[in-house]
């Protein structure tokens, strides 16, 4: 592949990565107390499970069955949803089950997807709780384009000629990265695509291009070969 | 002890305030000369166990600048940024000096604190963070991040070229070094911070974090480069049975029950 192809894919998959971040529904330290929407735990940890696991789907596919790439991105992309999805049905059944709360998003009167009445069922003093339906959706897409970004990486990285193991390990890096300026931006916790916060993304994504264009562009000056000090 | 001792004590503390500059100074040469030293000779590996200590020092010093504003995403996002940053200015430094390998952890120190500034500058101004600190302490982060992966793949293999970095990578064990890594750049803020944290709390514990570290590396490096792994272990546990201890000593020192009157008397005894 091209150097200028690649450093615009890992470019892409920065901004796939970004984007991805900000449709998981993170609660951070309130939502482990039921207290707000979300996942109870930080951004970058919740995004870095989903991205590793797809990573690993992602680099099984790559390595040990022949088919084209854009199985390869899928089957990251299907790790990421599934770790994630598992995540938040758990969370969900500790909150319905353990807590006793009611999962329900208080950004949005209704769910834009069940149409359901969530204003009466938040708690007083509190910003929602759980996983309700319209996030748990928002949060499988989210894992959708981090899951495809970390693979498109980690692809790219190996079609670079690093070692696999090195391209994983770098990948990593990139990832995390790019999901903290993700967190950055979202400064706490966010619901999905429904949250008003949701509408600060550009700013996310102009950052993300000049981070992931600057690792992109050395990592290529410096595995091509073509300046060795 | 009476409130106005425990207010004089408080402000005898406060005075010693390292300077970050110090600290910078000190993250920068003592972890270059430790990893030179380190690649020089397997018996001086554990030198290496130094360079680890001091690049924790520095990066914890740098995550608690920052997160003492309270940026609203936690401690942990702040420390796993400064090895996720790092890892390509390593990989990429330690490309760029394959003729002369000695350049590597210098053109890693600069790539890194190219990232670094740059994540900094845009979390700043880009994604309009109000923390003044921001550009200097993300600098400072991956800087740190990318001399204690250096400092690890020296302690570990026993040099710092693109072989053994590969077979490092190969093993897994850089898994490892990723997450102790940044878990010890991040813990001794996230575990200090509260109203009474104090830079030098926070830093002994940061000591320890790091002397724990070798520990670990020293486990590791008996795979690479066999017995002179077991001296890594041994200065690591050392140091870090040391630094523990002054850490866990501070903490009984500052630890203060105060009876304010609220609960009744009774209730004690």
């Amino acid at each position: 592949m091209d150097p200028i192809t690649i450093i615009l894919g890992l470019i892409i998959a920065g901004i796939l990565i970004v984007i991805g971040v900000h449709l998981i529904p993170v609660g951070g330290a309130p939502a482990a107390m039921a207290m707000a929407t979300g996942v109870g735990t930080g951004t970058v940890q919740l995004a870095t499970g989903a991205g590793l696991t797809g990573l690993v789907s992602a680099g099984y596919m790559y390595h040990f069955a022949n088919v084209p790439i854009s199985y390869v991105l899928l089957s990251g992309a299907v790790g990421s949803m599934l770790m994630l999805g598992i995540t938040m049905l758990v969370g969900n059944v500790v909150y319905i089950f353990g807590v006793g709360v009611p999962p329900v998003s208080a950004k949005v009167k209704f769910d834009p997807i069940t149409k359901y009445r969530q204003d009466i069922y938040v708690s007083p003093g509190t910003e929602g709780h759980g996983i309700p339906t319209v996030s748990y959706v928002s949060g499988i897409i989210g894992a959708f384009l981090g899951g495809v970004g970390g693979a498109l990486t980690y692809v790219l990285l190996n079609e670079l000629g690093i070692s696999s193991a090195i391209s994983a390990f770098i990948a990593i890096g990139f990832f995390l990265a790019n999901a903290v300026l993700a967190a950055y931006n979202i400064a706490g916790t966010i619901e999905g695509f429904h949250d008003p916060k949701f509408k600060r993304l550009p700013r996310a994504i102009v950052s993300s291009l000049i981070v992931s264009g600057f690792i992109a562009i050395i990592l290529v000056f410096a595995t091509s070969g073509g300046v060795a000090l | 002890m009476t409130v106005s001792s425990c207010n004089a004590k408080a402000e005898a503390v406060e005075e010693k305030k390292i300077s970050n500059n110090l600290i910078m100074a000190l993250g920068i040469v003592v972890p270059l000369i430790g990893i030179y030293l380190a690649s020089t000779n397997s018996l001086f590996a554990f030198l290496g166990g130094i360079a680890i200590i001091f690049a924790t020092l520095w990066g914890a010093n740098g995550v608690r600048t920052v997160a003492k504003y309270g940026i609203g995403t936690g401690v942990p996002s702040v420390g796993m940024v400064a090895l996720g940053a790092a890892v390509a200015a390593v990989v990429v430094g330690i490309y760029f000096a394959s003729k002369t390998v000695l350049l590597a952890p210098v053109l890693a120190l600069i790539f890194a604190l190219l990232t670094g500034l740059l994540i900094g500058l845009s979390a700043r101004y880009i994604l309009k963070m109000n923390i003044p600190v921001m550009v200097r302490s993300m600098t400072e982060i991956c800087g740190a991040g990318s001399l204690l992966i250096l400092a690890h793949v020296t302690t570990i293999t026993g040099s710092f070229d693109l072989l053994h970095l590969k077979s490092l990578s190969e093993t897994g064990i850089v898994l490892l070094v990723f997450i102790i890594g940044a878990l010890s750049i991040l813990h001794p803020y996230n575990a200090c911070l509260g109203a009474d944290e104090r830079q030098g709390r926070t830093l002994k514990l940061s000591l320890a974090t790091g002397s724990a570290q070798v520990i670990l590396a020293g486990i590791a490096s008996l795979y690479f480069i066999g017995l002179p792994g077991m001296l890594t272990l041994l200065f690591g546990a050392l140091a870090w049975f040391v630094t523990y201890s002054m850490f866990v000593r501070t903490s009984f020192e500052e630890g203060i029950v105060m009876n304010t009157g609220l609960i009744p008397e009774v209730e004690h005894k």
